[in-house]
């Protein structure tokens, strides 16, 4: 042992070149970086993202700087809650839907899973309770069933009588 | 316009979404169909669809039998719905074929079914088709009295029942299926059983087989004392066991063997004697325990004390909803300094234990408080809180019987109590919620409504609850 485990910064550089500095157990947040790192060791190289933007990743950051401290989350846990979210979670989730794909989409490739779950849910909650058209219309999505499709659809995913 | 999300993403999003919101995501676009179609369709969500995916076979047999399936089913589904099926309940599904198939046979009771030659030869070819095409991760079935339904003997049932992880079965179902199941299913992650009045052959091995079973639930509701103790011993992979006594024997002997069991649930019964016979387990030592929970009926005093003391240290979590001497609450916190939540009782209404106990367990963060039919004192109770509780205390929840708080409750002004909430450092804000069964309208005047109200912008209150 060597002393006190010494903070090294990490660089990471995003789709258009920009660079950012974290520290490791920040960047450690994001599991496809840990696994890098460990396979690199010391480096001073930047990792580049090509997939994330420099604002995105921005983001990002600020996410894991904020959670660094938060534990492991448990693996075994079935139950899929949509109402436990934080308020500073709920905060950092008010971005516009572009953004929000694009973090749902940078957790996914970057490997945190809590904030692909923070993301999912506040997706997850702008779809409760809405109608197929209401989702159409929030989500921007264009409706390509044709009509004998969209009722067999209805058809034979509807309920009866104790199903 | 934000790009499009791609499955595996627009899935995880799904699984947050009840069975009503999925099936709205099904008639969004064929995009969102196709993915969402899976989930909704872990479980059989309409009979007649599921008759419609039935091999060509299947069908004419079906319809020489009488049945015939919906004119629609001219059309071929848009999707092979069985194969997503992650989840059967038999039961429900033997209630549909009667009820969907067989109208005319809707009076008769369920046992009759096994010699009826048309539920056979439908459920049959039903069943051929489930066992066949899913892989399951649950599976529930309770029908009781021995019922030998065709369920099971299908080619591809290896295959369907092997990565089953969760099992919720009665005690008393047809043997064979118990044996069926102990060579089949090694990979039960928990298992539930509910006890009728016998106990069929094969349970005890589907148990002992188990290699990575976590959590045990047995509901021994209709066994009776005088039956012979079911289970030779339990395998120590488990981390939970709750068990529900009714009126049968606790396996004590089996239990005090489960050298990793993290969280241990008791509904014990006086009826048998159950409060008393802990004297068995007083001894025995849970290195793991995190969580031990007395729903209803608390053990002895004197035996439950000698089980803090040697299993309180680790403890995050203890319920102890019946206990009737309150001198207990003095001994929780010598023995358990580590607790984060505590539900405890407060049967001759003396707060006073509450200042000991917030002394004493300086991890606590929420706590339920149960109170008999005594007057409390609310202000004296909040001035405990707010003056003692430890630093990461939020929570508390006061349950009270029915003659509850004198009429002047809450007639003072809030606000110095709130204050000094409020310069706690650091201020968690607190969550408070206060309940009863009592006919008394005791409502918080317009002006404390108005300091509540204050105090929650400031951050200081999350929720301050009464319902009285």
């Amino acid at each position: 042992m060597t002393g006190a485990p010494e903070q090294r910064n990490v660089k990471l550089t995003s789709s258009e070149g920009t660079e950012f500095k974290v520290e490791r157990d920040v960047a450690e947040k994001s599991v496809l970086l840990k696994n890098m790192l460990e396979d690199v060791g010391e480096s001073d190289m930047a990792i580049p993202l090509p997939n994330v933007t420099g604002p995105i990743l921005q983001k990002v950051i600020e996410y894991c700087i904020h959670h660094r401290d938060d534990p492991v989350p448990a693996h075994d846990d079935d139950t899929k809650k949509t109402d436990d979210i934080d308020d500073w979670d709920a905060e950092f989730c008010k971005v516009d839907q572009g953004t929000l794909y694009e973090l749902i989409l940078a957790s996914n490739y970057l490997d945190i899973k809590p904030l692909l779950d923070l993301t999912c849910k506040t997706v997850a909650n702008m779809i409760k309770g809405k109608s197929p058209e209401e989702i159409r219309k929030t989500f921007n999505i264009a409706n390509d069933f044709t009509p004998e499709e969209e009722e067999q659809v209805r058809r034979e995913n509807e309920w009866c009588e104790g199903r | 316009m934000p790009r499009n999300l791609p499955a595996d993403c627009l899935n995880e999003i799904f699984e947050y979404l009840e069975d009503d919101d999925l099936q709205s995501c099904l008639l969004v676009s064929r995009f969102w169909c196709e993915t969402s179609v899976q989930i909704f369709w872990r479980e059989i969500q309409n009979f007649n669809t599921l008759l419609i995916c039935l091999p060509n076979n299947s069908k004419t047999i079906l319809s020489e039998n009488g049945v015939t399936i919906s004119a629609s089913a001219s059309r071929p589904p848009l999707f092979h719905y069985t194969v997503f099926i992650k989840s059967l309940w038999i039961d429900e599904i033997c209630q549909s074929i009667i009820r969907f198939i067989l109208p005319i046979y809707h009076h008769i009771n369920m046992e009759d079914f096994e010699k009826n030659q048309h539920f056979i030869v439908i459920a049959r070819e039903i069943f051929k088709m489930l066992m066949n095409q899913t892989s399951l991760k649950h599976l529930c079935f309770f029908t009781r009295k021995n019922l030998n339904l065709p369920c099971f003997n299908y080619p591809g049932e290896d295959d369907c029942l092997r990565d089953l992880t969760e099992l919720k079965c009665g005690s008393d179902l047809y043997p064979d299926i118990f044996y069926k199941l102990s060579q089949l299913c090694h990979n039960l992650r928990s298992l539930k059983i509910i006890f009728g009045n016998s106990v069929s052959n094969g349970l005890s091995e589907l148990v002992s087989v188990q290699k990575h079973i976590k959590c045990l639930e047995l509901n021994f509701c209709d066994l009776w004392a005088n039956k012979s103790q079911p289970f030779t011993n339990f395998p120590n992979t488990l981390t939970k066991l709750c068990i529900s006594q009714g009126r049968y024997r606790i396996p004590w002997s089996l239990i005090s063997k489960l050298s990793n069991l993290q969280e241990l649930s008791l509904a014990l019964s006086n009826e048998i004697g159950g409060l008393k016979d802990f004297k068995k387990l007083q001894h025995s030592v849970f290195p793991q325990l995190q969580i031990l929970k007395f729903e209803s009926g608390c053990p002895d005093g004197e035996y439950l004390i000698k089980f803090l003391e040697n299993n309180g240290k680790n403890l995050n979590d203890l319920i102890l909803c019946k206990i009737i001497d309150g001198t207990l609450n003095l001994d929780i916190g010598k023995f358990c300094p580590n607790l984060r939540s505590l539900c405890t009782a407060f049967p001759d209404g003396d707060i006073k234990s509450l200042k000991v106990i917030f002394n004493a367990c300086q991890q606590l963060e929420t706590m339920k408080m149960i109170f008999g039919d005594f007057l409390v004192n609310e202000r004296e109770l909040l001035e405990i809180v707010v003056e003692f509780s430890p630093k990461k205390f939020y929570n508390l929840s006061v349950y009270l019987g029915v003659l509850v708080f004198p009429e002047t409750t809450f007639q003072w002004g809030l606000r110095s109590i709130l204050e000094r909430w409020a310069n706690r450092k650091p201020c968690i804000p607190l969550s408070l919620s206060i309940k009863s069964n009592s006919k008394m309208d005791i409502k918080l005047s317009k002006s404390n409504i108005k300091i509540i109200e204050e105090f929650k912008k400031l951050g200081a209150i999350k929720k301050f609850k009464i319902k009285i």
